[in-house]
């Protein structure tokens, strides 16, 4: 069995409150508890420094930073080198996936998605709970 | 002195001219030339014409745009707190009517992403909006159009009848139902 759901720490980042909500929301339904939720890039950085995440979500169009940065910017750090981190975008493009794939994204949901894939990439990095 | 004026002096001064096949080919270089004169300045107008209604209905797509973004969230916000609330009365049932209610609340978590995907949809169609009226104006700009007549009426163009049915009114002009009800009773009493 993989990890327990009710001391993992996910923090979630998008410039959409609606879709903090709603990830938010569908990670609660899957027995997360400790759920933090930004809505740009600096500000994840911030908090990634301060608290020791398990998973980051974020979007990938965002300003000043985009999530596509902000994986680099984690994956720069040794501290942060190997937290996971899931794309959840509506950019669909080939050479898209293959941009965030290769600066070690752990896994990639276009929008729209539902709750089951979510599920499935969330068993993708923690393994099956 | 106007290009045109310039070529018609132009045809004065080949008409005097004694060679008559110097005559035949410069009098038809310059009916061509004037009819490419006539419809440059035909396309001018035009593009002045599209220059002065984007003027006009540019502000008005901008503001359509943000109506239905902002509508979009707060109808989007309603359903999540009407969810998050059926959700939290779910608990108190018994646990398959709860599963079963989970199950819609979830589908419903699920398309509520419409709304982020309508919102980048909508800054897509802002930016070519924007980008297309730029064009126009450097064309408008490449071709000196300014100095051309600024008014459509100017123009002899007709302008675009405001048309009777006009769709939603923006938040800001949209009238209230006491409004509408004000007017239904004051033409019942006529």
């Amino acid at each position: 069995m993989g990890i327990d759901v009710t001391s993992t720490r996910i923090l979630i980042v998008d410039d959409y409150k609606t879709m903090l909500r709603i990830i938010g929301n569908l990670l609660r339904q899957l027995g997360f508890q400790h759920i933090d939720e930004v809505t740009d890039g600096l500000s994840a950085l911030e908090k990634i420094r301060s608290i020791k995440y398990d998973l980051i979500i974020s979007d990938w169009n965002m300003e000043p930073m985009t999530g596509l940065e902000l994986l680099k910017s984690i994956r720069s750090d040794e501290l942060t080198r190997s937290l996971p981190f899931i794309m959840i975008t509506a950019e669909s493009k080939t050479e898209n996936v293959m941009a965030a794939r290769d600066a070690g994204v752990s896994n990639y949901i276009v929008k729209p998605f539902n709750a089951i894939t979510l599920k499935n990439k969330l068993s993708s990095v923690f393994g099956d709970f | 002195m106007t290009f045109i004026k310039s070529i018609q002096e132009l045809q004065k001064l080949i008409k005097n001219d004694q060679h008559k096949k110097t005559l035949f080919f410069s009098e038809s270089f310059l009916k061509e030339l004037v009819q490419l004169c006539h419809y440059t300045q035909k396309t001018k107008q035009k593009i002045q014409k599209i220059k002065l209604k984007n003027a006009k209905e540019l502000p008005r797509i901008h503001n359509e745009l943000i109506a239905i973004k902002s509508a979009t969230v707060e109808a989007t916000e309603k359903i999540l707190i009407a969810s998050e609330k059926i959700e939290t009365l779910a608990k108190k049932l018994p646990k398959e009517q709860a599963q079963e209610l989970y199950r819609y609340i979830t589908a419903i978590y699920e398309a509520c992403v419409f709304q982020d995907l309508t919102d980048q949809r909508l800054t897509t169609i802002g930016r070519v909006v924007k980008n297309l009226d730029k064009m126009i104006i450097q064309l408008a700009e490449f071709l000196q159009i300014d100095s051309l007549p600024s008014s459509l009426s100017d123009l002899g163009l007709c302008e675009d009848n405001t048309p009777f049915l006009r769709g939603p009114a923006l938040p800001s002009e949209a009238p209230k139902q006491d409004d509408i009800d004000q007017i239904f009773k004051s033409k019942a009493l006529l």
